[in-house]
């Protein structure tokens, strides 16, 4: 069974995304900030990460991925540089722009950007996508 | 600078006298000449030749003045040069009275008339020279007139007499000319402190307008304060201005603009408010203070460095609003300087315009300070309110899409509607924040073909307008449709205005929309032939959450941002907007973009 890690500081989205994800069979585990993510990271090895571009502070989200993507040897996450990330954001909304993940990878080291609100289908698929 | 200005005005003074004096020379001359030639021709028992010689000598000594005079440039040169010409004109007038009869002579009545003459023009020293030399002559004169003709004594004393006489009125024609020329010249001197009285008040009045224009067109303190220092310090006798401004809690004073002192002295620093004396005194009295010399006065803190820069007098005037002191202005001069009323009152003046600045500024940085926080909270909250409803509609689709069992008819339709309301919520947050971004100044500026953008545009409401049988057409003409601008947010405009078009069109209407490029404007036109505004809503059209009645009735769904944040985003691209409407028959909105703004 495929392990997915969402990190959000928002427990009702946390759960309605898990009931989505778990409904397809997928074994769903949380963690609420940046630090205790990247610790959970460690422990469930998961297969992909699902991260909150806002948390505690605007950039907390990036800082986890940045850090999950470390070109450094020593890093403790080495083992999960490649995994898939999914960001999860309200700004393509609220710029009324369309995330090209692509294009937008250069900058940014995540594979792909779900849109607040979730809609379960989309999220799925999107999962589905980088998990088979 | 003012010994030099005298000096010079001697010497043109000079120039244009020896001018004169050539000139009546000439003349002079010329008369001789004449005088030879009648002497020639009718027998008036004067012998025309010698005459005749001392006029011929007279034009040639003057054409030589007159050749010096205009190339002279030295004026310690000019006085002796001066000398030298009068010497030969009573040398001139001694031969002419010599060769018509001695003291008898009918020229003698030219010896005063001359010696009047020199006392005007030139100095008393010089006058009190040649007049004695004029006097030996007449003595001369009168004994080489007895010599020639040999009288009795009675004849004899009478020569005397006269000479003595006439040496006398010459002495008196002399004094008469000195005295004339002293009053001419203190005349003058009340003409030239007057005028330069007049220059100084222009001056000061040009200042005063200047600095109250700055005052009123500038919001940024320092600029206006900048000008108004240098202004002061560019003032006479004024060669250095320290502005200082004492903070609000009237603790410290900081100085905050310096002219006519190196930047070691005006650099900006800030001491406390107690130990400057002078500042207390004038924070105080509210008035003026005078000091005739800082580097001996007690109270002035900054004797060293006054020294250095060589400031000696001071004037320091308190810059007050409303009756508070906000700081203070000195004014330095470079010598001893007692200031003046009209000098107090002319600082003051400044002060007060500083005092407006310096309270506009106040406010002004209030404001902006306010709008940021608005910003900044409206920013938080938006977040604050949309998270919880991002995570409502999610758990609500969760459930409408039957992740967590079976959902009755019933249900989903209230489901749908909760759905709908959230939306409607969630979009005015997204307007409300899009409305706060809009007026970010930090935007990508590149260049955009608003042709592109308006097809863009066009073709993703297509299916809106399709739905409501709407016809939509765009007719764009010629090329130079692009401009530096912010494309996202010229998009977001464009999308506003047609689906508005669309949105209050009734079904089967049309929307068309035209573009060209006109005197430096992008025009865009979007036209429809809906419902139309009514008069009294256009002027409050693009104001934050406003709609029109009928837009309300209709029922269309608004959040009364879409104009304001359309207008913001134009006003950004120093464009300008406009709208034309009859009710019930449809709207024209024209948008104007300037393509030749560079934002870079």
């Amino acid at each position: 069974m495929k392990k997915i890690l969402i990190i959000d500081d928002d427990t009702d989205m946390v759960e309605a995304m898990k009931i989505a994800l778990e409904s397809v069979g997928y074994n769903v585990n949380s963690a609420p900030n940046g630090t205790l993510g990247l610790q959970e990271l460690l422990n469930v090895k998961p297969d992909l990460v699902i991260l909150d571009v806002m948390m505690e502070t605007d950039t907390e989200g990036f800082n986890v991925a940045w850090a999950i993507r470390s070109d450094d040897e020593n890093s403790k996450y080495t083992a999960f540089k490649n995994i898939p990330i999914l960001m999860i954001t309200a700004v393509g909304q609220e710029k009324k722009m369309k995330f090209d993940p692509k294009k937008d990878q250069d900058f940014l080291p995540v594979n792909d950007f779900v849109e607040k609100p979730v809609r379960p289908a989309d999220l799925i698929a999107k999962v589905a996508k980088y998990l088979g | 600078m003012l010994q030099e200005s005298t000096s010079d005005r001697d010497f043109t003074q000079l120039k244009s006298r020896n001018e004169t004096l050539i000139f009546f020379r000439f003349i002079a001359g010329i008369i001789l000449l004449f005088t030879s030639a009648l002497f020639y021709f009718v027998d008036l028992g004067y012998s025309s030749f010698p005459i005749f010689f001392v006029g011929i000598c007279v034009i040639c000594y003057n054409s030589i003045f007159f050749v010096l005079n205009k190339n002279t440039t030295n004026t310690s040169r000019f006085s002796q040069f001066t000398f030298f010409q009068v010497f030969l004109d009573w040398l001139s007038l001694f031969f002419v009275a010599m060769f018509t009869g001695f003291v008898s002579s009918p020229s003698l009545f030219l010896f005063p008339l001359y010696a009047g003459m020199s006392g005007i023009m030139l100095s008393k020293k010089m006058t009190f020279y040649l007049t004695s030399i004029a006097i030996v002559l007449i003595l001369l004169l009168g004994l080489l007139s007895i010599r020639a003709t040999l009288p009795t004594l009675k004849d004899s004393v009478i020569i005397i007499g006269s000479s003595f006489f006439y040496g006398l009125v010459l002495v008196c024609a002399s004094l008469l000319g000195l005295w004339a020329s002293k009053e001419l010249r203190e005349r003058l001197e009340i003409a030239i402190i007057l005028k330069e009285q007049f220059y100084k008040e222009n001056d000061r009045l040009n200042t005063i307008y200047n600095v109250a224009l700055s005052v009123n067109s500038q919001l940024e303190v320092y600029k206006v304060l900048r000008h108004l220092s240098d202004s002061l310090a560019s003032i006479s006798p004024v060669s250095a201005c320290v502005i200082r401004l004492i903070s609000d809690d009237r603790k410290t004073v900081s100085v905050l603009e310096a002219s006519g002192v190196s930047a070691e002295y005006g650099k900006s620093h800030t001491v406390n408010l107690a130990d400057d004396r002078i500042d207390v005194e004038c924070l105080k009295a509210k008035l003026p203070i005078f000091v005739p010399n800082v580097l001996k006065d007690p109270r002035f803190l900054y004797k060293n460095e006054a020294k250095v820069e060589g400031l000696i007098s001071m004037l320091a005037v308190p810059i007050i609003h409303l009756d508070e002191v906000l700081g203070v202005i000195r004014c330095y001069t470079k010598s001893y300087y007692e200031f003046t009323n009209d000098d107090v009152e002319f600082v003051a003046l400044i002060a007060s315009q500083a005092a407006l600045s310096i309270v506009n500024a106040k406010a002004y940085e209030k404001v902006v300070e306010l709008d940021k926080s608005r910003t900044s909270f409206i920013r938080v909250v938006t977040h604050e309110l949309r998270a919880p409803m991002a995570a409502v509609q999610s758990i609500l689709q969760i459930v409408l899409d039957g992740y967590t069992g079976e959902v009755s008819e019933k249900q989903r339709s209230l489901f749908e509607r909760a759905n709908d309301r959230v939306t409607g919520l969630l979009r005015l947050v997204s307007e409300l924040l899009e409305f706060e971004g809009a007026s970010a100044k930090d935007r990508d500026f590149e260049e955009i073909d608003l042709r592109k953008i308006m097809t863009d545009v066009v073709f993703e409401l297509a299916p809106k307008a399709d739905v409501k049988h709407i016809r939509i057409k765009f007719i764009p003409s010629g090329d130079n449709l692009k401009l530096i601008g912010w494309k996202d947010g010229i998009h977001r405009v464009f999308e506003n205005f047609v689906d508005n078009a669309i949105k209050y069109t009734k079904p089967n209407g049309s929307v068309s929309v035209n573009m060209h490029f006109e005197n430096g404007h992008v025009i865009t036109n979007i036209i429809d032939n809906g419902i139309g505004i009514p008069k009294e809503s256009i002027p409050r059209l693009f104001t934050e959450f406003y709609r029109a009645q009928n837009a309300k009735q209709e029922e269309v769904q608004g959040t009364g941002l879409g104009l304001a944040i359309s207008k913001k985003i134009i006003s950004i691209h120093n464009g300008d907007i406009s709208v034309n409407s009859v009710l019930g028959s449809g709207t024209t909105f024209t948008i104007l973009l300037p393509t030749g703004t560079n934002f870079f």
